[in-house]
């Protein structure tokens, strides 16, 4: 099954704090979901707009970092807590954060996942189902943002188009997630925008990822993305809760 | 109908909203864009059932080790249930659940999203029901494929564990159940869903019980239902460093 192998993978960069070698093995290796999934699906639509479908990362990458090389643009405090999070996984006891306790995984630590996303477009809506802890992303079309909403660990998405490009402004985020596995920590005065477009004559999404947060980076910046068009995919139920193998354990994660 | 169209014409209703300071949804649509029945949107479960009975009123049909099961679960402790400890419901459990359900009703798939500790029913229209070699691992939910009938969206669904329970009271089944379930819009605000159980492990024939929903016109999307904070509170970012 997917998501054991992936999970497993998972846990073993945590705990020994390095990154995959070999990304998507695991994920490509695994059995399609029944009959269904076998069955041949027509390609990504023309229309540059629509997004609709399978859409899966081709590699995983724990950690994000900007797009011009380096590490993000810490304050003070935004270095002291990555590097405590960077030490705690080498010495073994990794720093449990919400996706550990089965809970969302926040934006956009969410957008580095390796598993598949479906994207669903109705009237005034882009739905995003996330295969990973079956996260929910709810995105509203042609709405304003709206910073009074009780936080939650996806926040409040709305998005509308630039040209070809979709871009999605997600506020409203709680600070019990991080921004990446590694362990880049943000507040609840996050906000990230994400600028995602087709490439590769429709085969892959790409997004640009802008983070700001005033507590820990000294000025906003940019991260990338690229999501593979998977028509034969389908997203497959997670249950996060069975027997999960890396559950916190006095705010520290272990590996079982 | 072009997406560039319609996206247009949600730009000029969101503009009349924008003084609404909450996300509202666009008028319900008579039909859906292939001319079914439109049973897309927000809808809440009218009377939630927390011990299903058939539609004749009567208790299930089990089977004399079901009926031993059913029994001692009753007097077990609820955090023996599996949705205390944030696992999927099952089906048709799911339906019972009292928090809204959003329907994203396309021509080829149609996938019901539930509040309820986030889950998700990928219904895959047009496509045989899964079986033999091609039969689905088992999961909470299992694998659903749906086909319109008329006016009336059947959704077959195979696969599932025998985790689950089927209603909140410990009513049990086996791996061998299967689930029709049967989506009809009574009302352009009611969805009655009728379901036939068929489960030879664990009744002596199939049954049929019913669950009716309550269109919510106002909600675009749902709320985050974090269920495992019940389980585990995570640390905040300033306990980190």
């Amino acid at each position: 099954m997917r998501r054991l192998q992936s999970v497993s993978i998972g846990i073993i960069t945590a705990v020994l704090g390095f990154g995959l070698s070999a990304p998507g093995a695991a994920q490509d290796g695994a059995k399609p979901a029944g009959a269904a999934g076998k069955k041949e699906q027509p390609a990504s639509s023309a229309d540059p707009r629509d997004f609709d479908g399978v859409w899966w990362t081709p590699g995983y990458d724990r950690k994000f970092r900007p797009v011009e090389g380096g590490l993000p643009p810490f304050t003070e405090r935004g270095r002291r807590e990555w590097q405590h999070n960077v030490d705690a996984d080498k010495a073994g006891t990794p720093v449990a954060d919400a996706p550990t306790g089965c809970l969302p995984h926040g934006i956009p630590r969410l957008l580095a996942s390796p598993y598949p996303i479906q994207i669903i477009t109705t009237p005034g809506l882009m739905t995003w189902v996330h295969e990973v802890n079956r996260n929910q992303r709810w995105i509203y079309m042609d709405q304003p943002q709206n910073l009074n909403l009780p936080k939650s660990y996806l926040g409040h998405s709305v998005a509308h188009w630039e040209g070809d490009t979709l871009v999605i402004d997600t506020a409203d985020l709680n600070d019990k997630t991080r921004i990446d596995e590694e362990g880049i920590n943000h507040t609840d005065q996050l906000r990230v925008v994400e600028r995602i477009r087709k490439v590769d004559g429709g085969t892959a999404l790409e997004s640009l990822i802008t983070i700001t947060d005033p507590v820990m980076f000294t000025k906003p910046w940019t991260t990338k993305r690229i999501y593979k068009w998977r028509p034969e995919v389908r997203v497959e139920e997670y249950a996060c809760e069975e027997n999960n193998r890396n559950a916190p354990e006095n705010g520290v994660t272990r590996a079982k | 109908m072009s997406p560039h169209a319609s996206w247009s014409r949600i730009a000029l209703f969101a503009v009349a909203l924008a003084t609404v300071p909450l996300v509202q949804a666009a008028a319900v649509p008579a039909k859906a864009e292939d001319g079914k029945p439109y049973i897309g949107g927000a809808w809440l479960v009218e009377k939630p059932a927390a011990e299903l009975k058939t539609v004749e009123g009567k208790a299930p049909p089990l089977k004399p080790d079901a009926a031993a099961k059913y029994a001692k679960r009753k007097q077990a402790s609820k955090k023996e249930d599996p949705v205390a400890l944030c696992l999927p419901n099952g089906v048709p459990r799911l339906l019972n659940a009292n928090k809204p359900i959003y329907i994203l009703q396309k021509p080829k798939q149609v996938t019901v999203m539930y509040q309820e500790n986030h889950q998700a029913r990928l219904l895959y229209l047009n496509l045989p029901v899964p079986k033999g070699d091609d039969a689905p691992d088992p999961t909470y939910n299992g694998m659903s494929v749906a086909r319109w009938q008329g006016n009336t969206l059947v959704v077959d669904t195979v696969g599932f564990n025998d985790t689950t329970w089927l209603d909140d009271s410990g009513l049990p089944h086996s791996d061998q159940l299967s689930v029709v379930e049967r989506y009809d819009l009574v009302s352009p605000d009611r969805l009655r869903v009728n379901v036939t159980i068929t489960d030879p492990g664990t009744f002596t024939a199939p049954w049929q019980t019913q669950v009716m929903y309550k269109r919510q016109p106002e909600m675009l999307g749902l709320k985050e239902d974090p269920c495992a904070e019940k389980l585990w509170t995570p640390p905040t970012a300033s306990g980190a460093g």
